[in-house]
């Protein structure tokens, strides 16, 4: 078989067929130089391409050239190259954990203050603000009167206004049923417009603590601050409320809802 | 490719400092071959400077079975002066392939040649060396 009945194409990769059969990685050549294999004139070529081989490789390399490779790391890559940070999918990525690390910063802010029975105090805040006077009954007395009121009106037996509160002046009171169906009392006094709920039965609270540290909460943005008077306040009470574990909160423990300290 | 193992240091240096600068400014090419293809044009530069290669008809003789035996008798630094003889981009083809065992593709990207001229340089190239080696090392000697 000679060289010479390879297709015009498989001669010159012929001619091109590399000196290493490790090297031949490309199908075109490996097909040539099958074709070719047979033949004395590539077998020739190949001894002769070898022999070459062999004699370059026997060039000995100055010593000087050797210390420059003799460290793998010629070239130090650094680790973190910028235009990493402009490939658009590693900038997106970037960009979601952003988001993603500013809500969880957000949600940890936001409920930083928050307390037992949080959810419930938030709750009436926002029926205390959405209440309109046309739902409530006209009542213009002292709010520490109202306790009868509740009594013999609604039945609301023990529900009575602390004494810290009892001298408010009253504009109208009502009482309804929450969502859990706990009846609760909303009264409006005049001092700042605020919204008292009575929540609970006294005799239910008879830790003095607790029932000796009711108190005001404040009303804004949806946070409960006990610290502050020139905001608009309301008034939570009955279940049982006391001090924060943090300066200027205050905890409440609703009736039927018992949340841990 | 330059057939003087100083002007070849001055330019593996060169073209060494090179890429070092384009890593550390984070500027390197993504062409796999570019420290090749920088090394090349170097090259090229430096040997149009200094003594030029008197440009003359070489003899072909077919490859003979005992140019193997021929070879071995050879001094590197005579095959290193005979490739650097040769014109480009003959030169180009013969140390790409010889020296650096690039298969036909890459040499067709760093030459920027066709695989007809690739194949007819390096034909053309084994047939002339093959006559040089009858010359220098006689068949009868290399027996």
């Amino acid at each position: 078989m000679k060289i010479a009945r390879l297709s015009r194409r498989q001669r010159l990769l012929a001619n091109c067929a590399p000196i290493s059969e490790e090297r031949m990685n490309d199908r075109s050549m490996r097909a040539a130089v099958f074709c070719a294999r047979g033949s004395g004139e590539f077998a020739n070529q190949q001894r002769f391409d070898r022999a070459l081989a062999a004699l370059v490789q026997s060039v000995p390399i100055p010593p000087e050239i050797e210390e420059w490779f003799s460290s793998e790391n010629l070239v130090p890559r650094s680790k973190w190259k910028w235009k990493m940070a402009q490939n658009p999918a590693v900038l997106a990525v970037a960009i979601a954990l952003a988001v993603i690390a500013g809500v969880f910063v957000l949600q940890f802010l936001e409920h930083r203050h928050d307390f037992p029975g949080a959810e419930t105090a938030r709750k009436l805040l926002m029926v205390a603000a959405s209440t309109r006077s046309v739902l409530l009954d006209p009542v213009r007395t002292d709010a520490g009167a109202l306790g009868d009121l509740f009594f013999m009106k609604h039945q609301l037996e023990h529900y009575d206004v602390p004494p810290a509160f009892a001298d408010f002046r009253t504009l109208g009171c009502r009482v309804f049923d929450d969502d859990e169906g706990h009846r609760v009392a909303q009264i409006w006094v005049i001092e700042k417009r605020n919204a008292v709920f009575p929540l609970s039965r006294r005799e239910k609270c008879q830790d003095r603590r607790r029932l000796g540290v009711f108190g005001l909460a404040l009303c804004r943005a949806g946070r409960l601050d006990r610290s502050g008077a020139r905001e608009k306040w309301c008034l939570f009470y009955g279940g049982v409320a006391w001090p924060g574990k943090r300066p200027g909160t205050i905890c409440f423990e609703n009736e039927g809802i018992r949340h841990s300290r | 490719m330059l057939g003087d193992a100083r002007k070849a240091q001055e330019v593996l240096g060169a073209t060494l400092r090179e890429a070092t600068l384009r890593s550390a400014n984070g500027e390197t090419p993504s062409d796999p071959f570019w420290l090749f293809r920088d090394a090349r044009w170097r090259c090229l530069e430096t040997s149009e400077h200094g003594l030029q290669a008197e440009k003359v008809e070489f003899q072909e003789h077919d490859l003979s079975p005992s140019a193997p035996a021929q070879i071995e008798r050879l001094d590197v630094n005579q095959l290193a002066i005979w490739i650097s003889a040769a014109p480009e981009p003959q030169r180009t083809a013969l140390a790409l392939f010889y020296l650096d065992e690039f298969n036909h593709r890459e040499i067709l990207s760093l030459a920027e040649l066709k695989i007809g001229e690739i194949s007819r340089l390096l034909a053309n190239g084994r047939r002339q060396f093959q006559a040089w080696l009858n010359t220098t090392v006689p068949q009868r000697e290399a027996k």
